[in-house]
């Protein structure tokens, strides 16, 4: 939207007033209060914290495993649930059911459906093994071999993942009015020209919203490796929020897991940053 | 029309939303108000493990009832799973919360918890005598820097498990050994091979040999290195140089990579998957607790034996050991009536009667020698007294438990799906170093 | 004849890809479906060697569903769920809208400093603050009830930032026409940003019910009586220390899915094309 102009100019404010102040309260306070813990870790402030971090290779270890996965998952979803958004925006026979069923993996929760791939995937009795071997290739440990695991990792979490980023952008699709594409084809546009000239430049608000929500969730993103691969194998899948888990709960070093997810914080706002830039910059 | 349908369902829900939230929070309010109601002294809460049994808790309810029919102290208790149990306990504890006063502990928490002013010295309400009433290994589990935090509840051990149908199929016969004539390691993997050879040659029935109950645990796995003489840490448990990187540990840990390349033991199952294997009838060995015969989802009859020995290292069996713990919350209100629940529990008739509904290795000295001496008594049961009492290797102490696990965990499961074992026992070493390096 | 021909084409070709695409969607819950009508023994003996018989139960049993709602009552934490889905959902489009709409509309000040705590409040994992959001909430005395699990949910940085993504291609001509002729604000809520960008009111509604639907932690600390424990924490009490009732996991699992599907289902008609009455860009 443009600016309104306004008559009551505290009219803002009372709109803000509600989210704001649960925001504070539930989620920014907390926020704060982790981000101090990290400054002190042995009740007092310091920056001890963050160097032991720096000097800790199971810390790069994981700050390469996380840039390594992300790089590649965030583009991945992205472009699929894209392109499974453009497939069930189009108005054939049963598209709704088909909507239905796509969107069903997204139903299932992160933790059974890590159980199911899990099963599927395991090197003696999983389903992808004997499908490979109907072709004649050898059984792959997806789990436990250091050239598969992460992407083991990426496949659960995109399988459902891309349900969900889907939604978001059969949203954006949708809000898009008709009468734009029949003057297109009038004009003779093509499929890509309309996708690459229309679609996509009219979806950009959603696009952005898809980045920034994805790239937040994955980076995030931890139990899939909790429960399968536990970080390994040989720390291959160790990922910085799996380590910020475990120095919370397991290890009880809460200052060490409130630096971790503050590291984790700067990394995704800088992306957030430059995703901004790309996209909307743009704009003006 | 459509609207005022809308609009009037809307509402409908808006109240309907309101009335129930206040309505939760009303009963709930009494809860918590309850809990920091100092004048409350005679209920105390007990946050637990659940028996996942059919949603009932029908142990740990007997054992409430019990308590308040000798003391008059009611008892409330809160269950979480096994997984859960952690996470809410450590949570609530920084938080300083006052919802607990006695609660169950993992062995390998307690110098945690002591250490971070979860818990509090239990020194006060237990008398010397009481103490000595736990065998060794068991106390002194529940000790941190001399101060007695946690009592043991019951310990556990490692026998092995054999599946009894499938060694008559296999035409085989079912192994016996005393505990000074043990079979060895190398002896139950070559069983376990023939037993495979009969009974699934080309590997289609998906049958393991020879596996451990919890695979790539430190729990159960250490005790390979320490059947060889090998230890867990170095003395002030802060390092793994020198301990890790000697002959025992990559003696075993080379033994037990073959075990699987040969494949007799597995490989790619979880730790739970490993177990149900065992349990659904599809193993034949199995280094396992003493849980393992009553947990079986088949039929198949179940024998076990005395723990096995490496050749050559016949003097230093070694078993895993330890289990659960009680303590008291240092945030309670109610710190005397904690400590008589946990003595209950622990030493008193609340104990007898644990021990009697689970099978589960008593850490009291009379009753483990009770077990041993009553010729009446379960054989399995004997057998693992004796191995409680003589072969059980304490885990490792050391602050870092968390770290140290979940590293080791890490190197078991590696050397099993095959990375080099001198490699990844360098990495291990390296790895705890960074996190003492914090530490110190 | 040849557009005719073409297009046919073109939607047996659509057809194709949809049917791989839903094949890679649905096999795995289709696995976990038939898992769900069999017995642990059955399971687990069938896995290996893989054969149809690991897709298709040798015989199907519902002890598994019956189970779970016999022994474990499986249907109070059902109850719970969509209690506390609801109301966030209602509050949380509520709340979360408006505040949008005053970012998306207005100039004011603090608006920037606005915008970069909300996307802050949603990059920071749960887990993180577990701790201190369990401190405040305890201290607000609303621990071990409905409204400590959906208080702390309604303000959602993320449910802010999807609106005002899609507010920002809101005609604002349509809502100065409107307050030219005196509507007032709540009205111009209700009867021309709502009904037009039901879409969106969808998407955020449905993101929030999953959000909450899957969530684990947070019950897990506030619910503490099993009265009012959500669906994810009882589908854990499935598995002890020393075993695990795979098969129960995934009848829970399954039932937990279909709840939302239901709901989505009938959603469905309001993803209406085009929306037009020229309130979107266009």
């Amino acid at each position: 939207m443009g600016e309104i102009r306004l008559k009551n100019k505290w009219l803002p404010y009372i709109l803000v007033a509600p989210m704001l102040i649960l925001i504070c309260v539930f989620k920014i306070y907390p926020i704060i209060d982790s981000v101090i813990v990290s400054f002190r870790p042995a009740g007092e402030w310091s920056f001890a914290g963050y160097i032991n971090l720096f000097k800790d290779s199971t810390f790069w270890n994981s700050f390469w495993v996380t840039m390594k996965i992300n790089l590649v998952m965030i583009p991945v979803q992205v472009i699929i649930a894209f392109i499974m958004a453009l497939i069930v925006n189009v108005n054939i026979k049963g598209i709704k059911l088909f909507r239905t069923l796509f969107y069903l993996p997204f139903c299932i929760s992160l933790t059974i459906s890590t159980l199911i791939w899990e099963t599927m995937l395991n090197l003696n009795s999983g389903v992808v093994n004997s499908i490979l071997g109907v072709f004649g290739i050898e059984a792959q440990g997806f789990l436990i071999d250091t050239k598969w695991a992460w992407l083991a990792v990426i496949l659960i979490a995109s399988w459902r993942g891309c349900a969900y980023w889907m939604m978001f952008f059969l949203a954006g699709l949708k809000n898009i009015d008709t009468a734009i594409y029949e003057s297109a084809k009038i004009d003779g546009a093509g499929f890509l020209k309309t996708l690459f000239g229309i679609t996509i430049p009219l979806i950009k608000n959603t696009t952005f919203f898809v980045l920034i929500a994805n790239t937040t969730a994955n980076f995030l993103l931890f139990a899939p490796i909790q429960m399968a691969t536990e970080g390994g194998p040989q720390g291959s899948t160790n990922v910085l929020m799996y380590e910020a888990y475990k120095s919370a709960f397991r290890y009880s070093n809460q200052p060490r897991a409130a630096a971790i997810t503050t590291i984790l914080l700067v990394i995704i706002m800088s992306i957030t940053i430059v995703q901004n830039q790309v996209i909307n910059k743009k704009e003006r | 029309m459509k609207k005022r349908i809308l609009s009037t369902i809307l509402s409908a829900v808006l109240l309907i939303s309101v009335i129930l939230t206040g309505c939760g929070n009303k009963s709930a309010g009494e809860v918590t108000k309850e809990n920091r109601d100092e004048s409350s002294v005679d209920t105390i809460r007990w946050i637990t493990m659940s028996s996942g049994e059919e949603g009932k808790e029908t142990k740990s309810e007997k054992l409430m009832e019990e308590f308040e029919k000798e003391t008059g102290i009611k008892v409330e208790a809160e269950y979480y799973s096994f997984s859960d149990l952690f996470d809410v306990i450590e949570t609530k504890s920084v938080a300083k919360s006052t919802d607990y006063d006695v609660m169950l502990i993992d062995v390998t928490y307690v110098s945690k918890y002591a250490e971070n002013g979860y818990i509090t010295p239990l020194d006060d309400y237990f008398t010397d005598d009481e103490k000595a009433e736990f065998d060794n290994a068991s106390y002194t589990a529940g000790v941190w820097d001399d101060q007695m935090f946690a009592a043991s509840r019951n310990t556990s051990t490692q026998l092995l498990f054999f599946n009894q149908k499938l060694l008559d199929e296999a035409g085989m016969e079912a192994p016996t050994s005393t505990p000074e004539d043990r079979l060895t390691y190398e002896e139950v993997a070559e069983l376990g091979r023939q037993a495979l050879e009969k009974l699934d040659p080309d590997g289609s029935r998906g049958l393991i040999g020879f596996d451990f109950q919890q695979a790539s645990r430190v729990y159960q796995m250490n005790m390979l290195p320490n059947s060889m003489g090998g230890k867990n840490i170095n003395d002030d448990g802060l390092s793994l140089d020198g301990v890790i990187n000697t002959e025992p540990w990559e003696k075993s840990m080379t033994w037990y990579q073959s075990l699987v390349n040969d494949g007799i033991a597995s490989k790619g199952y979880s730790t739970e998957e490993v177990e149900a294997q065992f349990q659904s009838g599809n193993m034949v060995f199995m280094i396992g607790g003493t849980w393992t015969p009553s947990n079986m989802a088949v039929d198949d009859e179940v024998g076990c034996t005395y723990a096995p020995c490496f050749e050559g290292y016949e003097d230093t069996v070694a078993t895993g050991t330890g289990s659960w713990y009680v303590g008291i919350s240092s945030q309670s209100k109610s710190k005397e009536n904690a400590a008589k629940f946990v003595k209950f529990l622990t030493l008193g008739s609340g104990n007898d009667l644990w021990l009697e509904m689970n099978e589960d290795v008593p850490s009291r000295n009379e009753k483990l020698q009770e077990i041993i001496d009553n010729p009446e008594a379960d054989e399995m049961l004997k057998m693992a007294a004796y191995e409680a009492k003589n072969t059980a290797f304490p885990r490792a102490s050391t602050p870092l438990f968390g770290e140290y696990s979940s590293i080791l965990d890490q190197m078991w499961e590696d050397v099993r799906n095959g990375a080099d074992v001198n490699k990844s026992i360098d990495s291990a070493i390296k790895q705890f170093d960074s996190a003492a390096a914090a530490y110190k | 004849m040849n557009r005719k021909q073409k297009n046919i084409t073109q939607k047996l070709f659509l057809y194709l890809i949809i049917i791989l695409m839903l094949i890679m969607a649905l096999f795995p819950i289709f696995f976990s479906f038939s898992a769900s009508l069999r017995t642990q023994e059955d399971l687990f003996s069938s896995m290996f060697p893989f054969t149809i018989k690991s897709l298709i139960p040798s015989q199907v049993t519902l002890e598994n569903y019956i189970g779970i709602f016999n022994e474990y009552n499986f249907i109070q934490p059902i109850i719970n769920t969509l209690i506390v889905t609801v109301s966030t959902i209602f509050f949380g489009c509520l709340v979360n809208s408006i505040a949008a709409f005053a970012l998306s509309a207005f100039s004011f000040r603090g608006k920037k400093i606005l915008i970069l705590l909300i996307m802050i409040s949603f990059m920071v994992p749960f887990e993180a603050i577990a701790i201190p959001t369990y401190s405040v909430v305890n201290d607000l005395g609303m621990i071990d009830s409905y409204a400590g699990m959906v208080v702390p949910a309604i303000a959602d940085g993320l449910c802010v930032f999807l609106f005002m993504q899609f507010f920002k291609d809101f005609q604002v001509s349509l809502l100065e026409s409107a307050r030219v002729d005196g509507a007032s604000w709540l009205t111009i809520y209700f009867k021309i940003i709502m009904p037009i960008c039901i879409p969106v009111f969808i998407t955020a509604g449905l993101m929030i019910f999953m959000n909450q639907w899957n969530s684990y932690l947070w019950p897990l600390l506030v619910a503490r009586s099993p009265e009012i424990r959500t669906i994810q924490i009882a589908l854990n009490e499935f598995s002890g220390e020393r075993f695990v009732k795979w098969t129960y996991i995934y009848a829970g699992s399954m039932i937990s899915a279909i709840i939302p599907i239901a709901i989505f289902l009938p959603l469905q008609k309001y993803f209406v094309e085009g929306i037009t009455a020229g309130g979107v860009k266009g």
